[in-house]
């Protein structure tokens, strides 16, 4: 089956992606970890037992190595990458989370303000600053200018 | 390192900035005067014992305004010139008054100066204008009370600069 890429060029469709009924097989099990929360517990143990084996590390990098599991790699992950994020914005814990920490920063923020009012005023001295110096580079110039200009008209070098 | 005498227009802008300065100061002390006296001179009350200090200056109303134009001008130049070597004008355009010998200018140096400036305008400006003629760029004023105008941006803006030998 051909599968045309997201650029619109036909690339090695039986390599680079999984098409047809692998494709929605993976996207199912992906949304099925997503979704199920019980699926949490058992995927932590397994990572973390893959972890402490080195067994994994040998098998990925013997597997990353071959070109056409490496490219399979890339589309899948392509694939899902999306539809993982995707879920996770539409989880509500993740909202509640992301609201907390910018609670706690603007709290910070509230409590210790004086980095970022020192931020603002370096950067206003720092505009008030290059505006000044250009205006007296440029009454400099501007003073040389009309010096010149005189001396000329009156003949002197 | 030789100073860079500044030259006319970094001068006049200084002035330009002192004069309107010194523009806001004097309306704000005719303002000031009116809301403290009275908005209007005419109808002060008249003092009818020593201590009524407001009803004695209300009759002085009409006199704060041109007290304050001839006055103003002569201290705001005379103590800046004498104490910080520069107006609020020439620190903005970055330039110092200094004696002829490179000292600092005094407050009798400073009086000089400040009488020589209405020669310079008796001149219809050309006392002004001689600085586009005369060696280290001098004002008919500078000639007369031996001072010069140096460009002086201060270190850090001249390290940033890297242009004035100053």
């Amino acid at each position: 089956m051909s599968v045309s890429e997201p650029d619109g060029s036909d690339g090695e469709p039986s390599l680079r992606r999984p098409a047809g009924l692998e494709a929605r097989l993976a996207d199912a099990l992906v949304a099925r970890l997503v979704e199920n929360r019980l699926a949490e517990a058992f995927i932590d143990q397994v990572l973390r037992a893959l972890m402490e084996s080195r067994t994994l590390e040998q098998l990925v990098i013997r597997l990353l190595e071959r070109p056409e599991v490496s490219g399979a790699v890339d589309a899948l992950v392509d694939r899902q990458v999306g539809r993982v994020l995707e879920a996770l914005e539409k989880d509500d814990s993740l909202r509640q989370l992301v609201r907390e920490q910018a609670d706690a920063y603007l709290k910070h923020l509230t409590e210790h303000p004086e980095p970022v009012q020192q931020l603002i005023q370096d950067q206003s001295r720092g505009m008030a600053q290059d505006l000044q110096e250009s205006v007296r580079a440029a009454a400099i110039d501007a003073d040389d200018a009309a010096e010149t200009w005189v001396h000329r008209k009156l003949g002197r070098s | 390192m030789t100073p860079r005498y500044a030259g006319l227009v970094t001068r006049g802008a200084a002035r330009l900035v002192d004069m309107a300065l010194l523009a806001v100061l004097v309306g704000g002390a005719g303002w000031l005067a009116q809301q403290f006296l009275g908005a209007d001179a005419a109808g002060c009350a008249p003092a009818e014992s020593w201590w009524q200090l407001r009803r004695h200056l209300c009759q002085f109303l009409p006199y704060v305004i041109p007290l304050a134009a001839v006055w103003f001008p002569v201290l705001y130049y005379v103590l800046f010139w004498a104490t910080a070597g520069k107006t609020p004008g020439m620190a903005l355009l970055g330039l110092r008054l200094l004696r002829s010998n490179g000292g600092k200018v005094g407050p009798v140096t400073a009086l000089k100066r400040f009488l020589a400036v209405t020669l310079s305008m008796a001149t219809l400006g050309l006392g002004f204008l001689m600085v586009l003629v005369t060696e280290r760029r001098r004002t008919l004023h500078d000639l007369l009370a031996g001072t010069v105008v140096v460009y002086d941006w201060g270190d850090a803006a001249r390290a940033r600069a890297g242009r004035i030998g100053v």
